[in-house]
């Protein structure tokens, strides 16, 4: 769908070849694939260069894009010399969705090189962000695999592996409602952190107790916020301070959250319910 | 027997992970080899070189992102897909729970000593990406877009 209407934009801009776009089209263009971009997971490094060779391929004059790691501007003049500028902020957390960025990012190269209809490609643009992600079954089943996988990596017996899975699929099931309300990404990863450990604490009192910890790591590998970490990375090297440092407190927010949410389980259980 | 073993849990951890992240098609597949193959190069220069811990981190992650950036321009896909998965094999995780459990056991030299070969590991990780990163950024960027404008 989104290539047949990426082939009608293109044939629109060969047939129109005489006619330049409208500047507000192609900023607005631009605006909403850096804005995808974004929200699913880019480096903000990505989202700024991606969004400035779109504007530089529609010849817009004094082309500006700024981006940090949740708002994104665009400006530029008009045909008829006015400045005209967008901003678009995003709300909460953005989502890890790598698929979404690899479409938008081969986009941003397709409208570099042909500079199709920016009406047209608009859409497709948001037909990409709007495109649902993998069922929920699906995601879970991931979810338990990388708890089995982990648990099998630092060395754990395949029961307290088979255990690590278990919880880890329950943990996501009942994640999916509180998810829905609060998507506050801090607040779902003490909640996460706290069902797990309280799914795994009863493996302490049998013979599987020594693997405890590993089946912990292994369920929490899920909380990582690895590619916050690696986007702040490459950001920080990119000489983007703002958006690396940005990234990396978030980093250090989402991995304090669930030595939080653990830890004080840890220590309630212990207290109600001690080894004997 | 045990590389082996190990290299196949880190294929599979890291095809977990990429599935979760979204990653789809043949990325898929790409991705997930490069997890095992970050295990499997972290696992034998930790056997074959007998040098400090973190040596065999740097290379690893040197290697790894090497890796995502070669398949990256191969395959004109930003490195980020295949990088991020792949490299959580080597995520020091068992590291950041132990601190906390000893944080929260009020064992704090335990805890010093933990929080700090972890936080050494986590730094040697990003400097092994930052260091092909900065070698391939601007070169893999600027070609994307510069091959597309000559076409």
């Amino acid at each position: 769908m989104a290539e047949e209407e990426l082939e009608i934009a293109l044939y629109a801009a060969s047939e129109n070849v005489s006619t330049s776009y409208k500047s507000i089209d192609c900023l607005n263009l631009g605006l909403w694939l850096g804005f995808g971009l974004m929200s699913n997971g880019a480096e903000t490094i990505r989202v700024e260069d991606s969004v400035t060779r779109i504007l530089s391929a529609y010849d817009l004059v004094n082309a500006e894009v700024f981006a940090v790691s949740n708002y994104l501007h665009v400006s530029a003049l008009s045909s008829s010399g006015e400045p005209i500028s967008f901003g678009k902020r995003m709300r909460g957390s953005s989502s890890n969705n790598l698929d979404k960025v690899d479409r938008l990012n081969d986009l941003a190269r397709r409208i570099t090189s042909e500079t199709p209809d920016p009406v047209l490609t608009l859409n497709i643009v948001k037909q990409i962000i709007d495109a649902p992600g993998y069922p929920f079954i699906i995601h879970a089943f991931a979810v338990s695999l990388s708890a089995f996988a982990f648990a099998l990596l630092l060395g754990s017996d395949l029961v307290p592996a088979l255990w690590a899975t278990t919880a880890s699929f329950i943990m996501i099931n009942l994640l999916r409602p509180v998810r829905k309300h609060y998507a506050n990404p801090i607040f779902i990863n003490i909640i996460g952190s706290v069902l797990i450990t309280l799914l795994i604490w009863p493996v302490r009192y049998t013979i599987y107790s020594a693997d405890s910890l590993l089946m912990m790591t292994a369920s929490f590998m899920y909380f990582f916020p690895g590619i916050a970490l690696i986007n702040s990375t490459r950001d920080l090297m990119a000489g983007d301070y703002s958006a690396g440092l940005a990234k990396m407190i978030e980093v250090l927010l989402l991995a304090a959250s669930v030595a939080v949410g653990s830890g004080a389980t840890l220590a309630f259980l212990g207290r109600i319910w001690p080894i004997a | 027997m045990e590389i082996l073993q190990s290299t196949i849990f880190a294929l599979l951890a890291s095809f977990a992970f990429m599935t979760i992240f979204e990653v789809r098609g043949k990325a898929l597949l790409i991705g997930s080899i490069g997890g095992a193959i970050s295990q499997l190069s972290y696992m034998l220069l930790q056997l074959l070189i007998d040098v400090h811990f973190l040596v065999p981190y740097f290379f690893a992650t040197i290697i790894l992102t090497l890796y995502s950036e070669i398949m990256a321009r191969v395959f004109k896909k930003p490195a980020t897909v295949y990088l991020i998965g792949a490299l959580f094999p080597l995520v020091p995780g068992r590291g950041i729970y132990q601190s906390m459990v000893y944080f929260v056991e009020g064992q704090q030299g335990a805890f010093f000593v933990e929080i700090q070969e972890t936080l050494a590991i986590t730094g040697t990780l990003a400097m092994g990406i930052m260091l092909v990163s900065v070698i391939f950024r601007n070169f893999r960027l600027r070609s994307y877009f510069k091959e597309e404008e000559q076409i």
